[in-house]
């Protein structure tokens, strides 16, 4: 049955029609912000007096083909934006190319008002789904950062997202565990995307065009995770000419170029790296053996017939290489003797789309072919003296995919299929002493079919029904899943929606990371296999919008949500034997988000937004029921961003109770017996083989958390130069939030320290860009 | 030498925390609770005479004073002078598979906490433990308090002593195998080192030791093999009691420790020799400082000196200028009957280098631990010429 299921999507994957020009011309063309140069999806493009026209896609193009040969007015609109026309020449048997580029406008339309329509505008008036937020580049550049811009950093102020601590930029969507979540960049997934331990994602400001983050409930066409899913969107440049960036900033520095390819394309490059090391050895003998660095390039170009190819290079590493012989001070004991410390981890993405929009056809308004390939890969490579110790593991994972989307008048009849080979593989051991300790070597292949359905049942309708299915295999386990998903909407007036959403959601790459831990340098996957359950979870969720006016949102969303066969990485799991990594735990969260957002426009200097997330998680494993530890009860964050001219002055306040933890109630000290002369061993001056006896799991909580950050830059323009200087302080006041708790129960009376989370960390940089 | 233990350890360094997060003070808090903890190891060479040491104390909770800085480790007394809380006066019995019950015994019965407190010697013999039976340990306080556990005795193979060689670690692999042991869950590698010992376990009969190898369960990850040391490496079959009881920890979480004991926690296992090696470590000469030297002065001097010979190596050179050099060798001191009583008669050092002067620290049992006395001295030619820390006068030592 599989067999046969992979050889239909495989010829529905080599069958996907090619389609002729034809003998009469086209119109093909970009459509973009002109102050950003983002592609401008959804813009409507319309030949005047014909009926004919086409609605801009996600890489803001479009194409109308089967046009007579003759002058024609083409027209774009967008709502917010000042309308374009202009008159194109269509000749037989040829495509004419087109570029736009439209200016944010204010428009008066009949009696009501509005301004900059935002994305999340547009979501609202045309999807049914619950808890989908997005965010462009300017919106994440206006909040204050610890050095450099981080998306996800942002990412984590939006509702239904927590984060465990300011060390991690890891996030927690709707009580699911940091691993559930689909992290993807132009639609190819990528692992464990941080830095540090998760202090940084891998992913630079100036690369990115938006991001959306979908917190539950998402369509069929995604998969793979319990909790979320966060597409980052590469930018492409829709200006003429060379145009590039650069930052400076206490961490690092990044450099982005980016151009037009002629009016077919544009492609992108950009590199950061940071300097600290480097820093330290030039002006001092210190060594800092840490850095981190990441390339990205995207390129979208369209070939001839109309096809678009668009491509995504990323590849980034951590490299933690420690001479401890050269780190360490010099004490009574040489250390010179001391060996080396080597961590390296790293990810990387590569792929590719093709795809073709084709306007008109029988029964549909257009269709939109899209096929992908891609591969990413994240290995991690720890070494302790040399090969006296060591750790490898990487995952690789290969896709094919491709859907149809088919737009009608009413539908939006979307249907694909995905093809993923996953190769994993983890050793640990010493290979100076021939040791092999863990050694799972693990392949296998997926594959997704899904159908999805957006039905508006007539132009003037108030509801929006979508729905859809996901049909999933791994062929390491046995049986088939389905995943049905259903979102429905109803307008109780234009401004004013209740929905209601449900769906199935499986995931079958597990994290072998222990979740209580405060800090994750990064995460070990294994795969669903005849051991290892693949986990699922349903999703209900139930929510209303409001907007007042085309920039203001309020949004108020309910989730419940059911783990079975989350799979937590058992400590005790013996390295020489594979298939006892995990303990299965069932699970069950709920809450509600609050989503008040006021977004940027022409008269209105302060955009931002408010969140209020409620949620409460629980997990049972072997019939204890516990907490997990990022079960964050109540979130606030207020993000704001005030422009006055050419200053941006940005604030973000976050106010959030305390996440559980397990209390340590006792310490005792490990001792070896020596068989030789039957005594036990010196073991050394505490903490040397002292461990710790928690109590409770996550039975205790750390105090409240809060933060207040600021942000303040100014524009400076110098010709074509923009030159951008900023100050950022994170923790303003330097509230003393607490980051772990060391206990001490040797000394009488025992004594607790305490570890912060971010102090007051004042941070300043500079922008160009051109 | 897991390497679980490597990602623990840069963890637990603080690298991300260090950078960023602070420490906010210390605080008074409430005791904690007290656990029966025991360590206690079957083991089938053990000397008849005094029978197997088991360890009962209680875990810290901030009520009981725990030595941390107090005086050296004592054999004697591990549980008292390594930072441990004994508990006195309790019953320890072990159940053979015969069925019988062996009472262990306290060495100062009528006043444990003036010795050994927390040491409970069982009474068996090693030739009598048997191979695949199950012994059952059943502990009994003083305020009734009981704990149990079983371990299954690994087969007891004849246990290879392979005769001393040398060992060039720069050139050298110690290639050593053994055929598969009976009940054995896992096997231990041993590595004598004065900083601590090198541990690994293995389910394979076989392991290749390079000279490259490094102790990654020691601070700072020195060299396993050093020259001019003797040391030994052991292989033990154990049981799967030991085995999960040391591949796992608890950590800062508070949990992950595999625990088989009921009513407590710790580790009641087996272990059984399999094989011991030892070689003597050794490197090419390769800088003007490294070779053998012998005590060079005058006749009634040389009565009077404590060492007569060295074997001086550069045990790793500087990582950069203005460091030291690290140093070990071997040493050979006068016969038992004229050296100082705490003194070994031959044995190794450690030390350092800087410019034209050194510091040697002359071990007892090979233990960085045990240092007996430290020479600080200058080269100068072939010569070098130092005090000893504890002994008046200059002593010359000449370059052969």
């Amino acid at each position: 049955m599989r067999r046969w299921l992979i050889d239909s999507i495989t010829a529905f994957a080599i069958a996907i029609p090619t389609v002729s020009a034809g003998q009469t011309g086209a119109i093909s063309g970009s459509v973009a912000q002109a102050a950003s140069g983002a592609p401008l999806a959804g813009a409507a493009v319309v030949l005047a007096g014909t009926g004919r026209g086409a609605l801009v896609d996600t890489l803001g193009r479009f194409t109308i083909t089967d046009l007579r040969a003759q002058s024609h007015r083409v027209e774009v609109r967008r709502q917010g934006y000042e309308p374009q026309s202009r008159l194109v020449v269509v000749r037989a048997g040829e495509t004419t190319f087109v570029s736009f580029a439209l200016a944010l406008s204010t428009q008066v339309l009949g009696a009501v008002r509005t301004e900059a329509t935002a994305a999340d505008r547009e979501l609202f008036l045309t999807r049914p789904s619950l808890g989908t937020t997005s965010l462009n580049s300017r919106s994440v550049t206006a909040v204050p950062r610890l050095g450099e811009a981080d998306i996800i950093r942002v990412i984590q102020l939006l509702p239904g997202v927590g984060a465990r601590n300011d060390f991690s930029t890891g996030f927690n969507v709707h009580g699911g565990e940091a691993d559930q979540n689909l992290i993807l960049i132009d639609g190819y997934p990528i692992y464990n995307p941080f830095h540090l331990g998760g202090l940084f994602s891998t992913f630079m400001d100036a690369t990115v065009r938006d991001v959306t983050l979908m917190t539950g409930a998402f369509p069929a066409r995604y998969g793979g995770r319990l909790s979320s899913v966060l597409d980052v969107r590469s930018a492409a440049e829709g200006r003429p000419g060379l145009h590039g960036s650069a930052e400076l900033s206490l961490l690092g520095s990044t450099a982005m170029l980016s151009a037009p390819i002629s009016d077919r394309g544009s492609w992108l490059v950009a590199a950061r790296r940071t300097y600290a090391d480097l820093v330290v050895g030039a002006f001092s003998d210190e060594v800092l053996p840490y850095h981190f660095y990441d390339l990205h390039g995207h390129a979208a170009y369209r070939l001839p017939g109309d096809w678009w190819i668009a491509l995504t290079g990323y590849g980034g590493n951590d490299v933690l290489d420690a001479d401890l012989s050269e780190v360490d001070d010099d004490s009574v004991a040489a250390t010179a003797a001391e060996g080396n410390l080597f961590f390296r981890w790293g990810n990387s993405v590569v792929g590719a789309t093709l795809s073709k929009t084709i306007t008109g056809g029988p029964g549909a308004d257009s269709v939109v072919l899209v096929q992908r390939a891609s591969g990413s890969a994240f290995t991690t490579d720890v070494d302790v003296g040399e090969g006296s110790a060591s750790v490898r593991h990487t995952v690789v994972d290969r896709r094919l995919g491709g859907d149809l989307t088919v737009h009608t008048a009413a539908h939006e009849f979307a249907t694909g299929y995905e093809l993923s080979a996953y190769r994993l593989a983890t050793e640990d051991g010493s290979p100076q002493a021939g040791i092999r300790g863990t050694y799972r070597r693990q392949r296998a292949s997926a594959f997704a079919l899904f159908a999805d359905d957006l039905w508006r049942p007539s132009p003037g309708s108030r509801w929006l029904v979508e729905g859809g299915a996901r049909l999933e295999g791994l062929s390491s386990r046995d049986g088939l899943s389905l995943a049905p998903r259903l979102s429905v909407k109803r307008f109780l007036r234009d401004d004013f929606s209740v929905s209601i959403a449900a769906g199935r959601f499986t995931q079958w790459t597990h994290t072998l990371s222990r979740e209580d831990q405060p800090i994750r340098f990064f995460d070990v996957y294994a795969l669903a296999d005849s051991a290892t359950p693949v986990a699922t979870a349903w999703h209900f969720m139930a929510g209303v919008e409001r907007w007042m006016g085309s920039t203001r949102q309020l949004r108020i969303d309910a989730f419940m949500k059911r783990y079975d066969g989350i799979q937590e990485f058992w400590l005790g799991e013996n390295p020489f034997v594979n298939g006892d990594e995990f303990t299965p735990t069932t699970g069950a969260s709920y809450g509600i988000d609050v989503l008040f957002r006021q977004y940027e426009s022409p008269d209105r200097r302060l955009s931002g937004w408010i969140t209020y997330n409620y949620a409460v998680a629980s997990r049972k494993q072997d019939g204890e029921r516990f907490a997990p530890a990022h079960d964050r009860r109540h979130n606030l964050n207020l993000v704001s961003t005030l422009r006055l001219g050419r200053y941006v002055i940005g604030a973000r306040l976050g106010i959030a109770s305390g996440t559980p933890y397990t209390e340590i109630i006792s310490q005792y000290v490990r001792r070896r017996y020596d068989p030789i002369n039957n005594r036990w061993e010196n073991p050394g001056r505490p903490p040397n083989d002292v461990d710790y006896i928690g109590g409770t799991r996550n039975g205790a909580r750390y105090p409240l958390t809060q933060r207040l950050d600021l942000s303040a830059s100014r524009e400076y323009r110098h010709g074509r130069a923009t030159v951008r200087p900023y100050v950022s302080i994170v923790n303003a006041y330097n509230a003393h939030n607490v980051l772990v708790y060391q206990l001490d129960y040797g000394l009488v009376p025992p004594v607790r320290r305490t570890l912060s989370q971010f102090p007051f960390l004042p941070s300043a940089g500079v922008s160009v860009a051109f | 030498m897991r390497s679980e233990a490597a990602v623990r350890w840069l963890v637990l360094a603080g690298v991300v925390p260090g950078l960023l997060a602070c420490e906010l003070g210390e605080t008074f808090v409430p005791p904690g609770q007290s656990f029966l903890l025991v360590h206690a190891v079957l083991h089938p060479v053990a000397f008849p005479v005094t029978g197997l040491p088991f360890l009962l104390e209680r875990t810290w909770d901030g009520v009981r004073y725990v030595w941390q800085t107090g005086p050296p480790y004592s054999f004697g007394e591990p549980i008292v002078t390594g930072g441990g809380s004994p508990e006195i006066r309790a019953t320890v019995e072990v159940t053979t598979p015969s069925g019988e019950v062996l009472r262990a015994a306290e060495p100062n019965a009528t006043n444990p906490e003036s010795c050994c407190a927390g040491m409970y010697f069982v009474p068996i013999a090693g030739s009598a433990l048997v191979a695949g039976g199950t012994y059952e340990l059943r502990i009994q306080t003083s305020s009734g308090e009981v704990l149990t556990a079983r371990a299954t005795m690994p087969a007891m193979p004849t246990v290879m002593v392979q005769p001393a060689g040398v060992f060039d670690r720069s050139r050298d692999t110690l290639r050593i195998s053994w055929a598969p042991v009976a009940h054995a869950a896992a096997y231990e590698l041993v590595i004598s080192n004065p900083y601590r010992d090198v541990t690994a376990f293995t389910e394979s009969s076989t392991v290749h030791l390079t000279g490259a190898l490094r102790n990654t369960g020691a601070e700072g990850f020195p060299n396993a093999f050093l020259p001019g040391f003797e040391q030994r490496v052991s292989v033990y079959a154990v049981d799967s009691n030991y085995y999960d009881y040391y591949r796992s920890s608890n950590g800062g979480t508070g949990r992950g420790l595999v625990n088989r004991i009921t009513g407590g926690l710790g580790v009641f296992g087996a272990k059984a020799p399999v094989l011991h090696r030892v070689v003597q470590v050794v490197a090419p000469f390769t800088r003007p400082v490294e070779g053998t030297y012998r005590y060079f002065g005058t006749v009634e001097d040389s009565i009077r000196t404590l060492i007569t010979g060295l074997t001086l190596y550069i045990e790793s050179p500087a990582a950069k200028t203005g460091v030291t050099e690290a140093l070990s060798g071997a040493y050979r001191a006068r016969p038992r009957a004229l050296a100082p009583l705490f003194f070994d008669t031959a044995g190794a050092f450690l030390g350092r280098k800087w410019g034209d002067s050194l510091e040697l620290a002359f071990l007892s049992q090979h233990r960085i631990t045990d240092t007996m006395e430290v020479f600080k001295a200058r080269v100068i030619g072939d010569t070098i010429v130092g005090r000893y820390r504890q002994r008046l006068g200059t002593w010359r030592f000449l370059k052969n």
